[in-house]
């Protein structure tokens, strides 16, 4: 069974666990004391990811560290309709790659004020939120052309893929990192788009979506 | 603009478009300072409501539009379209909740692709479209080609953001003639050049300003609406109204013309997001710029 070192109010960690829930693949969690114990720079987990960063996945002995890149193992290897991550499409794999670093931009900026804020950690808090709404901004100007023309979702029509769960959590905490996500409606729409897809799960801060319509029989 | 409060609070103001006040979702906006959950019910009824929770004060909009009430995240109370009355208390489930627990709900409509609203008391006359002028007779926006644009958010004061339009909103009367054209740095100098993009001539009227456009025999104008979310915060919403006659169908099937006006409209669309995010880093720049000195001049 793979094993994911996890800990639970990490959104990359909460990437990972979307994939694996979306995706039905069972797991097992092994939780790390990332706060006040850090001990994702203990010894024992530097043999395993020396950059002392979460998540990490051992499936069957084949380590993996970074969550953008477990999200394109994953989805290339466990969903067989290729949905998530469309092998053979060059383009969409381009934009797929592009929002992906997207999101390690968010990393940087809405991520690290919500360590701020949560768990006390020294940056610079102004330039890490106006560097978060910078980002928001533009997302939400990609996502309301988008569904000018019929997409759902980031570089897809009908089907998220990994770009969007690469995305979505940090958008979706940011207002702990003190950045308000009222100026981006369509940012508001996407999410609950996402809250809506098959096994989605939550993590402590994201709430769920409202009902969906029933649909007329 | 906005001087006096009491006048500010009795006036319609548009939150959202209307189209994207979709059932089953939330939208969290803000209005002279106040925070506003907006919401559609399943048989299309919009409501604006103060953003808290009666009860504990939580944000409303990070709860749940189950089509006929809204539901508090925090302890599930839930709350009636319409009236804001509160239906249900989880904790007390057979107790029918007093009459005195309701949530505020404030004056809303629907109009010309938007959803307005109000905060005061008294409710106020909505403010007609101003006429446009180049039409024999006046026109509303019902009668004519209207395409509401994508909203914007200012991070600056809405009396800038009206003087930034006033003092020059530019943009093409047909967007096909913007191909290449540059975007950027036509707004600061404010001058008025023969390109393709026709010095557009900006009025304001009542609440609207009406900026027209002129360029290679066609022409178009476009109403802007300003949301003051704060004191520092504005969103400019608008409407572009096609006034030439749109272009026939030549005799392609249907399918093509569908596809060729859906293709037009997008144009339209991405020509004015483009104009407006000019104009919108242009302002927010000169809120940023520490004040210049004034220089006497020189000249006699």
């Amino acid at each position: 069974m793979i094993k994911l070192y996890n800990y639970e109010l990490s959104g990359n960690c909460y990437k990972v666990r979307l994939i694996l829930d979306a995706l039905r693949i069972p797991y097992e969690r092994i939780d790390l004391d990332f706060y006040p114990g850090y001990e994702h720079k203990s010894p024992w987990f530097l043999c395993i990811n020396p950059l002392g960063q979460l998540p990490v996945i051992d499936d069957g002995g084949f380590i993996l560290r970074d969550s953008q890149a477990i999200l394109v193992y994953l989805s290339s290897k466990y969903d067989p309709s290729g949905v998530w991550y469309p092998r053979d499409d060059a383009e969409a794999l381009g934009r797929i790659a592009m929002w992906l670093g997207f999101a390690e931009n968010l990393t940087a900026t809405a991520a690290t004020a919500r360590l701020h804020d949560t768990m006390f950690y020294d940056v610079d808090i102004e330039k890490c939120r106006a560097g978060a709404h910078a980002l928001l901004r533009i997302l939400d100007e990609h996502l309301w052309f988008a569904e000018q023309e019929g997409h759902d979702w980031l570089c897809s029509r009908d089907h998220p893929t990994i770009a969007d769960i690469a995305c979505f959590p940090y958008v979706m905490l940011s207002e702990e990192g003190g950045v308000s996500r009222l100026p981006y409606p369509a940012i508001r729409r996407w999410t609950d788009r996402l809250k809506r897809i098959p096994h989605f799960t939550l993590m402590p801060g994201v709430f769920g979506a409202s009902p969906p319509q029933a649909s007329p029989a | 603009m906005l001087k006096d409060p009491a006048s500010i609070v009795n006036r319609w103001f548009p939150v959202a478009r209307s189209e994207e006040v979709i059932t089953r979702h939330v939208v969290q906006t803000q209005l002279l300072g106040q925070e506003i959950a907006v919401w559609r019910d399943d048989a299309g009824r919009v409501n604006a409501w103060e953003n808290r929770c009666p009860h504990r004060g939580v944000r409303l909009s990070i709860g749940f539009n189950t089509g006929t009430e809204l539901r508090c995240q925090y302890h599930g109370w839930r709350y009636a379209t319409g009236s804001g009355q509160c239906t249900f208390i989880p904790a007390h489930p057979t107790q029918k909740p007093s009459t005195s627990i309701h949530t505020n709900v404030y004056g809303s409509m629907e109009q010309y692709g938007f959803v307005w609203v109000h905060l005061g008391p008294q409710t106020p006359a909505l403010p007609t479209l101003p006429t446009l002028p180049t039409l024999p007779t006046p026109a509303t926006a019902a009668t004519l080609q209207a395409t509401t644009l994508r909203s914007l958010f200012v991070e600056a004061p809405t009396s800038a953001v009206a003087q930034a339009l006033l003092r020059g909103y530019r943009f093409a009367a047909d967007p096909a003639d913007d191909a290449g054209s540059p975007s950027e740095g036509s707004l600061s100098d404010g001058s008025m050049g023969e390109d393709s993009m026709g010095g557009a001539s900006v009025v304001a009227h009542d609440q609207f300003m009406l900026a027209t456009a002129d360029s290679n025999g066609r022409s178009a104008a476009v109403t802007f609406l300003l949301q003051p979310m704060t004191e520092s915060q504005t969103v400019i919403h608008g409407i572009a109204h096609a006034m030439s006659p749109a272009v026939e169908a030549r005799g392609e099937t249907v399918a093509v013309a569908v596809t060729e006006r859906a293709a037009k409209r997008l144009a339209l669309l991405r020509h004015h997001h483009s104009q407006m995010t000019a104009l919108r880093d242009a302002v927010e720049r000169a809120l940023l710029a520490p004040t210049p000195h004034r220089v006497e001049p020189s000249t006699p």
